[in-house]
């Protein structure tokens, strides 16, 4: 073999060294995978393959502790190239998500002049429509998500934090668009809130009845049609505070006074 | 040693014709545009007043960028500039540039905002950082198509042959990449019990249709989380034979159009199919071609017997 291909042959066994050793997922992320609460498996495959596949994970998971023990060196010194665009962790839907998913930005607003607060609410996820197809990609809901997710994997990290910036991006977003389109120069954003909702999908062998979902889109639908005008609250709600809405629960996630 | 030596060496390094690169770069370029088609709002994805995160008191040239209040045109620019990456990879114009220039920008998007970006973007960028090691620009690109127009003798009579390396690289991705996908999944009491595609078709997120999976076909839905599970883990092992890759294969086509009809995630679908012609048989894909054109009434203009002459 030429010198050339000598080389090449050493840089081809490094990436390959390097982005297999990166693809052991990290026991600690596995984690957050493996605890989702554990369900019986409702139908007859299931009852088969489950037990089998649970063996299965009982034996796996010492070894993939090890394999991710033993490749850590490997890790250590290819970390800088694989962080340069070869990361390899591909869980899209290792832990499915088992309730609807919705975003609603409040806004408080004031008037030059004028004492009272009013209160604005619209929703940001998603953004479309649930009763019709979904044709396209919603590049905005994604960002929405991962946003989210920063959030979530924020909190683990910083479970002492009192603040996280994960929101911002939008609060500000949406905040901007809001201001621009219905807000005149005489009024200003006092409040920007940022409310997560969920609401549980029922397990394999059940479904939502079309009533249920029906009342769920009519009030969705009223965000969707425009900044709705709520009555403000006492009291701004805290970080944490809890709201329900048809068969929404809403948790306030993101609040920030201006 | 000699014997493994001469295996590594044939097996890395042995001359394919570079027609399986072009096709790469096309569908890989293809379904670039059709991102960056989409994150066409600017002022949403690119401008740092929109869904752009900006960690403040971050350093680097973003930060710098900021500071010196040129964001807006920053955000701007790099939208431009990787837009006209991809559209020259597709097309194969200068694509000894276009297609690193494509990765480039492919990084400098997620240090601007990896918010609006997914697995698809990911494995857009380690698919290019394979195919830059490829001659992928010296056949069906603009390319080689004004080399052709300057060539006073006519069309060139021989295309060099390039390096499987690069090929083999993306065939080991793909495996990779399912692998790992499986390893995660199977850590997951949902795919265990058969319940995560139910979960996933019934989400308002990513269900095409506005009520998901029909209750009679909850079957069907556990019997597709067992076989998604399976899929994934063994592909990288069916990929071994001849026999048991093309059954790896024809179920990622079937798994991957089955997942674009029921649920939407973006251009993720797409780039793994795009992937998936990196296990065409190298030489097979310019007879292909040729057979096409020839069915398409355009018989090819070189001779078949140069087209594929090794230059080793």
């Amino acid at each position: 073999m030429s010198s050339d291909r000598w080389f090449l042959s050493t840089l081809i066994a490094i990436h390959l060294v390097a982005v297999s050793a990166a693809s052991v997922p990290d026991p600690r992320e596995l984690d957050l995978v493996r605890s989702a609460a554990a369900v019986t498996p409702s139908d007859p495959i299931a009852r088969i393959a489950a037990p089998a596949l649970n063996a299965v994970v009982a034996a796996l998971g010492p070894s993939e502790a090890q394999a991710y023990r033993f490749t850590a060196p490997i890790r250590a010194l290819t970390g800088i190239y694989v962080q340069a665009g070869l990361r390899q962790k591909w869980n899209m839907f290792s832990n499915p998500v088992t309730a609807d998913q919705y975003v609603r930005v409040a806004y408080y607003v004031t008037s030059q002049g004028a004492g009272r607060v009013r209160v604005f609410r619209e929703l940001a996820l998603p953004g479309q429509p649930e009763d019709r197809a979904r044709l396209v990609h919603m590049f905005r809901d994604k960002a929405i998500l991962n946003s989210l997710e920063a959030l979530v994997v924020d909190r683990l990290e910083h479970p002492d934090a009192e603040r996280f910036a994960d929101l911002e991006p939008i609060a500000a977003s949406f905040g901007n668009r809001f201001r621009a389109a219905y807000l005149t120069p005489y009024e200003a954003i006092t409040r920007t809130e940022i409310w997560f909702g969920r609401a549980q999908t029922p397990p394999t062998g059940e479904r939502l009845t079309n009533s249920h979902l029906q009342e769920r889109w009519a009030l969705l639908q009223r965000y969707r049609d425009g900044p709705v005008d709520v009555p403000p609250p006492i009291t701004p709600p805290q970080l944490g505070a809890l709201q329900g809405e048809s068969d929404i629960v809403w948790r306030l996630e993101y609040a920030q006074n201006q | 040693m000699s014997i493994f030596l001469q295996r590594w060496e044939r097996f890395w390094f042995a001359p394919i014709p570079p027609h399986v690169y072009a096709l790469l770069r096309i569908a890989f370029g293809l379904v670039g545009c059709g991102t960056l088609f989409g994150l066409r709002d600017l002022p949403t994805f690119w401008f740092l007043d929109g869904l752009v995160p900006l960690h403040l008191g971050a350093v680097g040239p973003k930060q710098y960028l900021i500071t010196h209040g040129l964001g807006h045109a920053a955000g701007a620019a790099l939208y431009v500039v990787t837009s006209v990456s991809f559209v020259a990879m597709t097309i194969g114009f200068q694509t000894r540039i276009a297609v690193p220039a494509a990765l480039f920008t492919s990084l400098a998007q997620v240090a601007w905002n990896y918010l609006p970006l997914s697995g698809a973007d990911a494995a857009m960028r380690v698919f290019l950082f394979c195919l830059v090691w490829s001659d992928s620009g010296s056949v069906w690109s603009v390319d080689a198509w004004s080399a052709a127009r300057r060539n006073v003798a006519g069309p060139p009579t021989v295309v060099e042959r390039s390096l499987f390396a690069p090929l083999r690289l993306i065939r080991f991705q793909v495996a990779l990449i399912y692998l790992n996908a499986g390893m995660w999944k199977i850590f997951n009491p949902y795919w265990r019990n058969g319940s995560a595609v139910h979960y996933v078709v019934q989400s308002n997120i990513y269900r095409r249709l506005p009520h998901g999976m029909p209750l009679g076909f909850d079957h069907v839905v556990s019997l597709l989380t067992y076989g998604t599970l399976a899929w994934e883990l063994s592909f990288a092992f069916l990929l071994l034979f001849a026999r048991t890759r093309r059954i790896a294969l024809v179920a990622g086509i079937l798994i991957h159009l089955g997942m674009l009809l029921t649920i939407e995630v973006g251009p993720f679908h797409f780039i793994m199919l795009a992937s998936y012609l990196a296990f065409l048989e190298p030489d097979a894909v310019p007879r292909l071609s040729r057979r096409l054109l020839t069915f398409l009434g355009r018989p090819p203009s070189v001779p078949a017997r140069l087209e594929t002459a090794a230059n080793q």
